[in-house]
């Protein structure tokens, strides 16, 4: 247990939120990236019961812990409503969603929705311990307006060979990617997991978190593809009763982990980050059959890996003519807060940055 | 209505812009940003070729000026005279003279130099139909101004598009107006001097009109030069980084050119006259951060932990 001070709440998407927690001690927790804490704190003086969040940022000397977190339910609307500066009561770290780069030698991340902060965790840990195995994003919102962590992920595909992310958006325009994102339409597919992992189900490890019904698809068509057990890391969020409203104690979040469940048997602790009717993936989503994928970068189009079985790609460069310089692109980093940049070429924001008057 | 987004460097900092409207952007985004590109290649002192540093090149001429460089010369002319000084536009000698001699964000952005140059009276603008003079041997920066200057003129062009809903930065001085998707009201943090990732207060957009807010201080833009440490705030009646306790000064008022101005005066004057200087320029609203305290005027600007 430690105590952490609130220190910065920042706008990733119209429902998610990014907070930002400071050790109020010397120390704070430490973590593997993908892993999560559970954080209480005081309400109009009582205290909250606990619940779980992922960690977002990756292990860093000031103890510094960063959530992803969907307002959707009392306790996130009052995490959402807490002062900064108001203290925290931080446990953990837990969960066995982590990568290993001795096992995980190629490696497919699912995620759906703001289950992509695990995910997001641990390609940045990946990438801050200089791993070079391959990690192929696989990340499906309902829209574009509603992408968290996007411009950050693009960036980290930009300056990392081994690290691709495909956007899978399951309706609407996809005008607000930067130019060379890989984006589509539609939702994740078994053909686009067969192109993700080149068929070879044996070898390569999944990381999948998002809502129940979205991870129940995912994991079925991993086992119908043979997946070993123990390739298989889910993480899911369940409510325990039937409400989405998620209040105080009314939901239950689920860690399994299939590789993990030998050493930490099944792990239920509360949470209320996912609504499980958030997502509807369906068997007619899951059988569309667009044509090829094509990213375009520039004024060159190339032809993308992403699979046949996928709508056209569709990325919308900023509004230069110059398209290509985008790599350098400002993010909406949730680990820097920054937004400086060098680029001479307009980008859009991918979520929400709040105005701030500073010294410059 | 949509809120959209872009963000570039320029003018030495980031510029941000955001409108919340419910048609095509792109267009509009485009015209801000030439219009942008446009200013700073017009008034960078760090590129030889804008009209600025050829003007100070011609420095004793008539030199005839474009209609957007009198707009400028006379609104710094108006707050030369509005405060007395405090506000000189020919401090551009004393800021190379101190150190602050290249462009922040691009070192190779050097402009021509004037540090051998002297700081003249701000009465020694002045400014004809379609042309300007300076005295000899002197030199005029538009730093102090710029980014407010800057500010309104984009404003002005979004009125034209009927653009209601928005707010635009540029390096933290920002111009807003209207809501978030026209319901929300825009919420500005005000960071903190020694830690911008953290704020210290925020001010809230009212519902009415546009607002400006301007944040100067000495805590960015400067260094060591010869042993001695220098800030970009110039104090004109000395040609030396302003011997001040403020290390940043937050100013709200409807105009950007007066917020910009008059935050950069205040960091100036020091947190014993600040608020006298803020009586006599109608300011009702600022905050200033020291070393070990806050003080916040007015009603708009609340503290972060409030």
């Amino acid at each position: 247990m430690a105590k952490y001070t609130l220190t910065n709440r920042q706008k990733l998407s119209p429902s998610c939120l990014l907070f930002t927690l400071e050790p109020s001690g010397e120390r704070g927790i430490g973590f593997e990236p993908g892993q999560y804490v559970s954080i209480r704190f005081k309400r109009y003086g009582r205290p909250t019961p606990a619940r779980c969040f992922s960690v977002v940022n990756t292990p860093n000397n000031a103890g510094t812990l960063q959530l992803g977190v969907r307002v959707e339910g009392k306790f996130t609307t009052a995490f959402s409503e807490l002062a900064i500066g108001s203290e925290l009561i931080v446990d953990g770290s837990f969960g066995q969603f982590y990568f290993d780069p001795d096992y995980d030698k190629k490696s497919v991340l699912i995620a759906g929705g703001i289950g992509i902060t695990p995910i997001l965790s641990i390609v940045k840990g990946a990438i801050a311990r200089r791993n070079k195995n391959p990690l192929t994003v696989l990340y499906s919102c309902r829209s574009q307006d509603d992408v968290p962590f996007a411009q950050e992920l693009y960036d980290l595909e930009q300056k990392n060979a081994n690290v691709r992310v495909v956007f899978v958006i399951t309706s609407g325009s996809l005008t607000r990617f930067p130019a060379g994102a890989h984006v589509m339409n539609g939702r994740i597919t078994p053909e686009l997991i067969a192109q993700a992992c080149q068929d070879d189900y044996e070898n390569t490890s999944f990381f999948v978190c998002g809502p129940q019904g979205f991870m129940d698809k995912i994991e079925k068509t991993l086992r119908a593809n043979q997946t070993p057990d123990w390739r298989i890391n889910i993480e899911s969020f369940v409510q325990a009763h039937a409400s989405r409203d998620g209040g105080f104690g009314a939901a239950a979040r689920k860690i399994f982990s299939v590789y993990g469940m030998a050493a930490m048997g099944f792990f239920v602790v509360l949470s209320v980050i996912f609504g499980t009717d958030i997502y509807h993936y369906s068997a007619a989503a899951a059988s569309a059959q667009p044509a090829t994928s094509q990213t375009t970068s520039g004024t060159s189009t190339t032809q993308s890996t992403t699979p046949a079985q996928t709508t056209p790609t569709q990325t919308t460069p900023v509004t230069t003519n110059d398209t290509s310089s985008n790599s350098n692109a400002s993010s909406n980093s949730s680990s820097s807060n920054t937004n400086s940049q060098t680029t001479t070429t307009p980008t859009y924001y991918q979520t929400y940055q709040r105005p701030v008057s500073s010294v410059s | 209505m949509s809120v959209l987004q872009q963000t570039k460097t320029a003018l030495g900092t980031d510029a941000v812009l955001t409108l919340s409207l419910d048609k095509a952007a792109d267009a509009i985004f485009s015209e801000l940003w030439q219009y942008i590109d446009n200013f700073e290649q017009s008034f960078s002192r760090f590129l030889a070729d804008s009209e600025l540093s050829r003007f100070n090149l011609r420095a004793g001429d008539t030199v005839p000026v474009s209609n957007e460089f009198k707009q400028l010369l006379l609104a710094t002319n108006e707050m030369s005279e509005e405060t007395q000084g405090l506000f000189n536009p020919f401090i551009l000698p004393a800021l190379q003279r101190v150190g602050y001699e290249q462009s922040w964000v691009d070192p190779n952005r050097i402009g021509p130099d004037f540090s051998k140059r002297k700081i003249v009276s701000w009465k020694s603008l002045t400014i004809g139909t379609s042309d300007a003079h300076i005295p000899d041997n002197s030199a005029i920066d538009s730093g102090g101004i710029g980014k407010g200057f800057l500010l309104e003129r984009l404003a002005e062009l979004l009125a034209t598009h009927a653009v209601k809903n928005y707010w635009i930065s540029l390096g933290g001085d920002i111009i807003a107006r209207g809501k978030m998707d026209g319901q929300e009201l825009w919420e500005i943090d005000i960071a903190q001097a020694l830690d911008p990732r953290k704020p210290a207060a925020s001010v809230y957009v009212p519902e009415t009109g546009s607002i400006a807010i301007a944040t100067s201080g000495v805590t960015k833009r400067k260094g060591i030069k010869d042993g001695k440490n220098w800030h970009h705030i110039i104090d004109p009646t000395t040609g030396e980084s302003a011997q001040t306790d403020i290390m940043s000064a937050t100013v709200c008022l409807p105009s950007a050119v007066r917020a910009d101005v008059f935050a950069s005066c205040i960091v100036a004057c020091g947190s014993t006259a600040y608020r006298t200087f803020a009586d006599e320029h109608g300011i009702e609203d600022v905050m200033i951060q020291t070393h070990d305290r806050v003080e916040i005027v007015g009603n708009l600007i609340r503290g972060a932990h409030v």
